[in-house]
C-alpha cells in the first residue's frame, strides 16, 4: 500500500506502473517493462501488426494471418527467458566464466539482458509488406529488411527511447543483438556479443526461430511445427566448442596445460537431457519448411505478388521503382495498402499490375510444370534452371516462373554437455540429427493454359536439355 | 564465372586437400576455398564475412547443398570424436571430365592452397583465414596494427600467434607468383 503522509492514497504510483503483461496463444503471458513498453507503441513496431508473419500462406492456410508484431513480442519473451537459464549461476560451464567477464558482473548482466530484450523486439522491424516475399528484388542494391532494421534501430525517434530508458541503452548494441553477425557483415563482434546475437538469430536455438516454428505451426493449423520448447530452453547452456577431429590435437594440448588462459570461442549449446528437445526442433523445421514454407501454391502466390509489387511500385515511384527505404516511406506501407491496391487493380483492366492481381485475387495462379528431382540433379545439379531457361525461351518469359532453394546441409552442430563433463558434437550422439535432410526445393511454374501442350513437350526433350556439353580443348 | 566449372574446382579442390593430409571437414574446404579465391584470385565469386571461425561464405554453403543433392559431393561421418569429413560424390569422376579446360587453367592454383593449407587444422585455418581477410580489407595496414585488430575481433587468438598467421599469409603471398607464372602467365595478379 502506497499513503501519503496526509494518509491519502497516491494516484500517481497507480499511474507509473511498471510491469505489463500482455497474452499471447503460444507464451501465454509475455512480460514487459516501461521501455518495452515504449518500443512496442513506437511507429516502427506499431507497423507491425500489419505485416503478415507468412506473406501470402493465408491463401493456403487460412488461418496464418498472424503478424509480425506478436511474432516479436514472442521472440523477445524467448530471449528473456534464454538469457535468465544460461546466465544462472549454477547453469555458467567454468570454462566460459572464466572467459565471459560479464558473466560474473551483475550490473552488466542487468544492462545486457534488456539490451537483449529490445533487440529480440526490434529484430524484424525493417520487414516489407509481405515480409520476406519481394525483398529481394523491390529494394534498392545493397538493401534488405535487416539494414533497414538496423537504420530503424538508430533513427533518431528509436535514439530518443534508448536515450531517456532508466537504463539508458547504446543504439550499437541493440544494432549488433537485433541484426546478428550474418545481417551486420560490416560489424566486429565480441565473444559476449557473438553470443547474445545467437540468442536471437542463432541457426541452432535462436528464440526467432523457437518462436516462428511454433508460431506459424500454431496458426497455420500445422502440428509439424511444435516441440517441447520449455525442456529445451531449460536445457540451453554456452559451452566451449565441441572436441571433433578438427580441433582435437589443440583441444588436447589445450587441456593438457594446467592454468592455461587460452580458450576457444564459446558456442550456445545444451546439455544432454535435451537432446531430444532439440532433435525434436530440427525436425519441425524440416517439417515445416516442406508442408509451409515451400508449398509450391504459396511459392507463386509470392511471385505474382512480387509481380504485382513491381508493377504498381513502379508506378507509384516511377524514379526508383523500389520500395522506400527512408523512415517515413517505409512506416507508410504495410500489406493493408498492398491488398487495397491489388484489389483495386484485380477489378481494372488499365491498372498497373492487373494481370498479376487478378492470378492473386482470383486464384488463378500459374501451375506447377517442373520439380527439381535428385535423379535430374545427377546429370545437370543446374538442370532445373536449364529447363526453365528452355521453357522461356520457347513459350515466352511472361508464361514462366521460377523459384529454388537448394537447401543446406549441418546446420544442426552444436556443443552438448555430457554427465562426466564432456563437450562434444550433437551428431556424435544422435543419430537422429545426422539423418534430417537438408529443407531444399524448386519449381518451375507456367501458365495454365499452356501447361498440357508444354508438358509434353519437355517429356520429349527433357534429357536433351539437362545434359552438360563438353567443355572443348 | 560459370557455376558448373566453378563446382568442378571446389570437387578438385577437395581431392587435392586430401592428398595433401586434410581432414576435408566443411570448415577446412571453407577456408580453402577462401584461400583459392582471395590469395590465388580464381574467380570464384563467393561472397565472404568473418564469421564464428575465420572467413565464412554463406553462398558457398548454398553451392555444397546443390552438391550435395546432385551427388557430386557426399558427408562421410566417423566415430566420434571424429566430425564429417566432405568427399567427391557418385556423381563427381564423370562431371570433372566435362571440364578439362577449366582444370588444367586451375589445378596450379588448386596445388598451391592444399600443399600449404592440407595439414593444417580448423584452430590453424581460423587464424590464417582471418589474416588474410584481414590484410584484405584494411590494405596499407602494418602487420603490428593488423594483428591488433585481430585480436580485438579474435580476442582467442593473441597479438603474438596474430603475427604468425599475418607473417604466413605474406610469404604465401609472395611465393604463389611463382607456380601461376608458369601455368597461366598474366592470368592472375597477387596484391601483397
Amino acid at each position: 500500500m502506497d499513503i501519503d503522509i496526509t494518509g491519502n492514497f497516491r494516484y500517481d504510483f497507480i499511474m507509473k506502473k511498471k510491469s505489463y503483461e500482455i497474452r499471447d496463444p503460444i507464451h501465454v503471458f509475455i512480460k514487459m517493462d516501461s521501455t518495452d513498453r515504449e518500443v512496442m507503441d513506437s511507429r516502427p513496431f506499431q507497423r507491425l501488426r500489419y505485416i503478415r508473419q507468412l506473406a501470402t500462406s493465408y491463401l493456403i492456410y487460412p488461418g496464418a494471418t498472424h503478424t509480425r508484431f506478436e511474432h516479436s513480442l514472442g521472440v523477445m519473451e524467448l530471449a528473456g527467458r534464454i538469457f535468465d537459464t544460461i546466465m544462472t549461476p549454477e547453469n555458467v560451464h567454468p570454462e566460459v566464466s572464466r572467459v565471459l567477464d560479464n558473466i560474473n558482473n551483475p550490473d552488466a548482466l542487468r544492462y545486457w539482458r534488456k539490451v537483449l530484450k529490445i533487440a529480440a523486439l526490434c529484430h524484424d522491424m525493417g520487414h516489407l509488406p509481405f515480409s520476406h516475399a519481394a525483398e529481394k528484388d523491390l529494394l534498392p542494391q545493397g538493401w534488405d529488411h535487416e539494414r533497414i532494421t538496423g537504420e530503424l534501430i538508430l533513427s533518431d525517434e528509436m535514439r530518443n527511447i534508448w536515450k531517456n530508458a532508466p537504463m539508458p541503452l547504446e543504439p550499437e548494441h541493440i544494432y549488433k543483438l537485433a541484426l546478428g553477425k550474418k545481417g551486420a557483415k560490416n560489424m566486429h563482434y565480441t565473444d559476449w556479443e557473438t553470443i547474445l546475437s545467437e540468442i536471437i538469430t542463432g541457426n541452432s536455438f535462436g528464440a526467432d526461430r523457437i518462436d516462428y516454428l511454433l508460431r506459424d505451426s500454431h496458426f497455420a493449423g500445422v502440428a509439424y511445427g511444435k516441440f517441447d520448447h520449455y525442456r529445451l530452453i531449460d536445457t540451453l547452456r554456452i559451452l566451449p566448442p565441441p572436441e571433433t577431429n578438427e580441433n582435437r590435437e589443440e583441444l588436447d594440448s589445450h587441456f593438457k596445460k594446467k592454468n592455461h588462459e587460452k580458450y576457444k570461442e564459446p558456442m550456445l549449446g545444451i546439455e544432454k537431457g535435451g537432446i531430444q528437445a532439440a532433435e525434436a526442433l530440427v525436425l519441425a523445421r524440416y517439417f515445416m519448411f516442406s508442408q509451409v514454407y515451400f508449398h509450391r501454391v504459396r511459392r507463386i502466390y509470392d511471385i505474382h505478388l512480387k509481380d504485382f509489387l513491381a508493377d504498381w511500385l513502379s508506378e507509384k515511384f516511377p524514379g526508383e521503382k523500389k520500395f522506400p527505404t527512408n523512415l517515413e516511406g517505409h512506416l507508410s506501407l504495410t500489406d493493408n495498402e498492398v491488398i487495397t491496391e491489388m484489389r483495386n487493380a484485380s477489378l481494372k483492366r488499365r491498372k498497373q499490375g492487373h494481370i498479376h492481381a487478378e492470378r492473386i485475387i482470383g486464384r488463378k495462379h500459374f501451375k506447377m510444370i517442373y520439380e527439381r528431382n535428385p535423379k535430374d540433379m545427377k546429370i545437370n545439379p543446374y538442370a532445373i534452371n536449364r529447363i526453365y531457361s528452355v521453357l522461356c525461351e520457347k513459350y515466352g518469359k511472361e508464361n514462366l516462373r521460377y523459384d529454388e532453394y537448394p537447401g543446406r546441409k549441418g546446420n544442426s552442430h552444436f556443443p552438448v554437455l555430457m554427465d562426466d563433463g564432456r563437450v562434444i558434437d550433437a551428431y556424435a550422439i544422435s543419430d537422429t540429427l545426422k539423418k534430417i535432410p537438408a529443407s531444399e526445393f524448386g519449381y518451375v511454374f507456367i501458365e495454365p493454359k499452356l501447361r498440357d501442350k508444354a508438358e509434353a513437350w519437355l517429356k520429349k526433350h527433357r534429357e536433351e536439355i539437362i545434359k552438360i556439353e563438353q567443355e572443348s580443348l | 564465372m560459370d557455376s558448373l566449372k566453378r563446382m568442378a574446382i571446389i570437387i578438385t579442390l577437395m581431392e587435392k586437400m586430401a592428398e595433401a593430409g586434410s581432414w576435408c571437414g566443411e570448415t577446412h574446404i571453407q577456408k580453402a576455398t577462401f584461400f583459392l579465391q582471395a590469395l590465388t584470385k580464381v574467380p570464384l565469386e563467393y561472397d565472404f564475412i568473418i564469421y564464428k571461425h575465420g572467413p565464412y561464405s554463406f553462398d558457398f554453403e548454398d553451392e555444397l547443398a546443390r552438391m550435395f543433392s546432385s551427388g557430386l559431393i557426399s558427408y562421410f561421418d566417423r566415430p566420434y570424436p571424429y566430425g564429417p569429413t566432405l568427399c567427391p560424390g557418385e556423381s563427381a569422376k564423370e562431371f570433372l571430365e566435362k571440364f578439362p579446360v577449366t582444370l588444367q587453367t586451375y589445378t596450379p592454383h588448386i596445388q598451391f592452397i592444399a600443399q600449404r593449407l592440407g595439414k593444417k587444422n580448423v584452430v590453424s585455418l581460423e587464424k590464417l583465414g582471418t589474416a588474410l581477410f584481414m590484410m584484405l580489407k584494411e590494405e596499407g595496414k602494418g602487420i603490428e596494427e593488423l594483428a591488433h585488430e585481430i585480436n580485438k575481433i579474435k580476442p582467442h587468438v593473441t597479438i603474438e600467434e596474430a603475427k604468425i598467421a599475418l607473417e604466413s599469409v605474406h610469404g604465401m603471398l609472395e611465393e604463389f607468383s611463382i607456380p601461376v607464372d608458369r601455368v597461366s602467365p598474366g592470368s592472375v595478379t597477387v596484391s601483397g
